[in-house]
């Protein structure tokens, strides 16, 4: 061996030995290159909104799941998750192993969602007041009497979260318990180009809604295209893709994300024009002036512990657009936690499973331990 | 002289470089294009655009309802009102469950009161 290494060696020795290792780094190539493209072309549903789950009520295409404990003891305070009204709900349930609420179930938190379902053209009416004066209350009745509980937490992701603080702005009287925000635009003026598309020059948007009723999700999901217009031509994420081909966990992942970032749905019409002159042209969430059936959106009247996570580079949603929010409620206990990442990353990124759903988690289990009212009947988790 | 030996590049290690660059010029792209689409000249143009565009669809909507109405079948507009009076009936048939459901529980606690009512009466008779 010693008389091996001590003999000098010639060039066709040493390349031989990396022409072999390039053989087999090609083949591992040419694999990968295979396996993309196979992942790329699959027409199979990902394995999404897999937690299971109880439909507690429906009302057109809207639905209220609870999801199943998986814990002997559970928090007293239930929480009610809303989710966008452009988007699916399962971001939120992606697959198992990478799903939000599968991970706050398995923390003993009690959840509901509410599912708005695909409107149809009929809904084209439905109304901001719809949502946070009629089913969001409606949906709340249910849940307090189904988990026989005082009060409740709320959730909402995106416009979910708008309709929360609606909701909650519009109710001061509800046992609301918590109220967590996710990527949710406040000040309509700091959304940066989406608000510029918004005005009257580049959108007539009686005339919009006027002639398709729903604003078709082709629409909406155009709007979020242009706002990254290269990312969409761009090679990065397909190599992102190829170099991790190999590991079924990643593919898994990225086809649950793939289909969901395609998976919009039409707008309500008149919730559009609505969100349009009064919160977009009109910024009067901020401003205080925002009236819902004859009730004023007092965001001062919020009184309950408030949790508002923005990400940091959410080019949807930008941070100027959501940062403000503890400032315009009036709750004592209340924080902003900005995370690393952009809109998505936040409900179901690498970040947001390590860092984000248990400081979610923890920060509703210290304020869901027991309800001032039912103190002495529920004592704690049970 | 093995260790020394120069390595050939691998289609992995000529990755790196180019992602980077990808993502660089990905950026750039991005804001320059964000510049050139926040301009009033390229609102203006959207506006125009949409306005053309929607005039088409209303007018392609009006001669499908027209023709639908000839051949005496129902239109889009039909189905979508009787969806519409399809929902409200929904909408009542819910609150009129959530009602019946708050007075039945009203019931059940009024019966519990008069049962338990009647038990201490029947205690204080003993």
């Amino acid at each position: 061996m010693t008389a091996q290494r001590s003999a000098p060696l010639t060039p066709p020795d040493v390349f031989s030995g990396q022409l072999q290792q390039f053989q087999a780094e090609l083949q591992r190539a040419m694999l990968q290159s295979m396996r993309t493209l196979e992942v790329l072309s699959a027409r199979d549903e990902a394995n999404v909104g897999k937690t299971p789950k109880d439909v507690l009520w429906k009302r057109g295409t809207a639905q209220l799941y609870r999801y199943r404990r998986t814990t002997a003891d559970v928090y007293p305070v239930p929480l009610l998750m809303v989710h966008s009204l452009v988007s699916k709900p399962y971001i939120l349930d992606l697959i198992p192993g990478n799903s939000f609420i599968e991970y706050l179930v398995g923390q003993g938190i009690d959840v509901y969602l509410i599912d708005w379902g695909t409107p149809r053209p009929e809904d084209k009416s439905l109304t901001l007041e719809s949502y946070a004066l009629d089913m969001i209350p409606e949906v709340v009745g249910v849940v307090l009497e189904e988990s026989e509980a005082s009060e409740f937490s709320l959730f909402g992701y995106c416009m979910g979260g708008l309709l929360a603080l609606l909701y909650a702005g519009t109710h001061p009287e509800a046992p609301l318990r918590n109220l967590i925000t996710l990527a949710t635009p406040v000040d309509f003026s700091q959304m940066g180009l989406q608000n510029f598309w918004s005005q009257e020059l580049s959108m007539d948007v009686d005339r919009l809604v006027d002639v398709y009723g729903n604003i078709p999700p082709e629409l909406i999901q155009q709007s979020f295209r242009m706002l990254k217009p290269a990312s969409e031509f761009s090679p990065v994420r397909y190599i992102n893709l190829w170099q991790n081909v190999m590991n079924d966990r990643f593919v898994e992942q990225y086809r649950a994300f793939d289909q969901w970032t395609n998976d919009h749905i039409p707008f309500p019409g008149e919730c559009f024009r609505q969100t349009t002159i009064e919160l977009a042209r009109g910024n009067k969430l901020v401003k205080g002036t925002l009236e819902l059936g004859g009730r004023r959106v007092d965001l001062k009247a919020i009184r309950c512990s408030f949790l508002a996570v923005a990400a940091e580079s959410d080019h949807i949603v930008q941070l100027p657009a959501t940062q403000m929010q503890p400032d315009l409620v009036g709750s004592d206990d209340k924080e902003l936690v900005v995370m690393p990442g952009g809109h998505v990353g936040l409900a179901a990124g690498r970040k947001a499973v390590q860092t984000l759903w248990p400081k979610v988690a923890a920060w509703l289990g210290e304020r869901s331990q027991t309800a001032p009212a039912g103190a002495a009947r529920r004592g704690g988790r049970r | 002289m093995a260790e020394s030996a120069p390595r050939i590049p691998t289609p992995q290690d000529l990755l790196g470089p180019w992602r980077q660059m990808a993502e660089q010029a990905e950026q750039q792209w991005n804001q320059y294009l964000n510049q050139a689409m926040g301009t009033e000249a390229f609102a203006g143009m959207m506006g125009r655009y949409m306005e053309g565009y929607l005039a088409f669809q209303q007018s392609l909507a009006r001669n499908v309802e027209r023709y639908m109405q000839s051949l005496n079948l129902p239109t889009r507009t039909d189905i979508t009102a009787i969806g519409e009076r399809l929902a409200s009936m929904e909408a009542q048939l819910s609150a009129l469950a959530a009602e019946q459901r708050r007075l039945l529980k009203k019931v059940e606690a009024l019966e519990a009161g008069g049962g338990a009512k009647k038990a201490r009466g029947n205690g204080n008779g003993a």
